[in-house]
């Protein structure tokens, strides 16, 4: 076989066996090619859907798709017993009884935060099993007895213990420790040094399966 | 030479396999999660319990469920434990407290200065060092006597317990309170 210019053209030689160091060496080459874009394709599977914003929380549904939470304003209250007299009981307030975002009861349950720099999502978000009262939503925190020294507490049953875990390049997914019962959830962020009288609140609902 | 451009592939190759083929250390997935690291099996999650303080006066109590916890040791193990924290590991270090507890009324229980609780004076002796990438190792500074112990964080709401028992030897030798440490 000649070119145009009336050369002799090498045909190429097929490597239907692995005989030759050259059909080797191209397998190989072929090999670590499939590894390197396997691991790419691989990489970028890995990546999650992150929040844009920093500090507002969303719940991940079973699809891995971020969905938001109730935004809320979370106050710090004083409830008196018999005027002041005997005692008091702060707790955290959000407005109305029942969140807008329902969720179905499920054994596994994750929130997403994305969090400025290097804080530790356990030291800022505090997560509560609210209960409703009089149209607000309230978690108790602390008693206090008529002189405003702090009376003692029995464990906080509104409290719920949670995991926090690196999710994406710079969210932390939250994990909570036991099944959440039905019932309504608030999820505070802390936005100082300090827990202020207002902060901000990201709150659910959770349904009996079925309702 | 056409068959030049294999060889650094090749190099790559092996370069990239044993790369992944690396030992690294266990780290955990959660952060502010404390664990026993064992140097001959898998580490041990301590037991977790929410420590929120009984305020009396000018002190806090903290008080914990049971007289022992049921994760044990004993008094010549070498004890080490693994955090994940998210802070640089300085500031991190800084947030570590150990506390010894005292069994009493099937509860453990722990008083201590509010002032000293803040800044962290009361706390037993440790040494922190970097662990793989995001962790804190922390090693007790002097070997442990029998008793209940909870290690934990300034900034968290959890205290991770375990207890020390006395091994045969020790018995009848009174060891040294590690509160003198």
């Amino acid at each position: 076989m000649h070119n145009v210019a009336g050369l002799p053209v090498r045909k190429p030689r097929q490597c239907l066996s692995l005989n030759s160091t050259e059909c080797l060496l191209k397998f190989a080459s072929l090999i670590v090619v499939l590894f390197l874009v396997g691991a790419a394709w691989a990489d970028d599977a890995k990546k999650l859907g992150e929040p844009e914003s920093l500090s507002v929380l969303y719940y991940v549904d079973s699809s891995a798709q971020l969905v938001p939470l109730e935004s809320q304003v979370v106050r710090r209250i004083a409830m008196y017993h018999a005027l002041g007299f005997a005692g008091a009981t702060t707790a955290y307030a959000v407005k109305g009884e029942r969140s807008p975002v329902r969720l179905k009861a499920a054994s596994k349950r994750e929130f997403v935060i994305r969090l400025e720099g290097s804080l530790d999502p356990l030291e800022t978000v505090q997560f509560y099993h609210v209960n409703g009262v009089n149209g607000s939503r309230v978690a108790r925190i602390a008693n206090f007895d008529v002189l405003d020294r702090p009376s003692n507490p029995k464990p906080n049953p509104t409290v719920v213990d949670f995991n926090a875990a690196k999710y994406g390049v710079s969210s932390f997914k939250l994990v909570p420790i036991q099944t959440l019962a039905a019932g309504e959830y608030c999820l505070l962020i802390k936005t100082g040094s300090n827990w202020p009288k207002t902060v901000p609140g990201f709150c659910f609902g959770i349904d009996v399966s079925g309702n | 030479m056409k068959l030049g451009w294999a060889a650094p592939v090749l190099a790559l190759l092996f370069i990239t396999v044993g790369w992944a083929q690396e030992e690294k250390p266990f780290e955990p997935e959660y952060s502010s999660v404390f664990y026993y690291l064992a140097t001959a099996r898998q580490p041990v999650e301590l037991e977790r319990q929410p420590v929120d303080p009984i305020y009396k006066g000018k002190t806090f109590l903290y008080v914990i469920p049971s007289e022992k916890s049921p994760v044990r040791f004993s008094a010549g193990d070498d004890l080490q434990f693994i955090v994940r924290v998210t802070e640089d590991f300085e500031k991190a270090a800084a947030t570590i407290q150990f506390f010894r507890f005292e069994p009493l009324n099937e509860k453990r229980q722990l008083l201590l200065k509010k002032s000293d609780f803040i800044s962290n004076k009361s706390s037993l002796k440790l040494e922190t060092q970097k662990y793989g990438q995001f962790s804190l190792k922390i090693v007790p500074s002097t070997k442990l006597a029998p008793g209940e112990y909870c290690i934990s964080r300034t900034t968290i709401r959890q205290g991770y317990c375990f207890g020390v028992d006395a091994t045969p030897a020790d018995v009848g030798a009174r060891p040294a309170d590690s509160r003198a440490q």
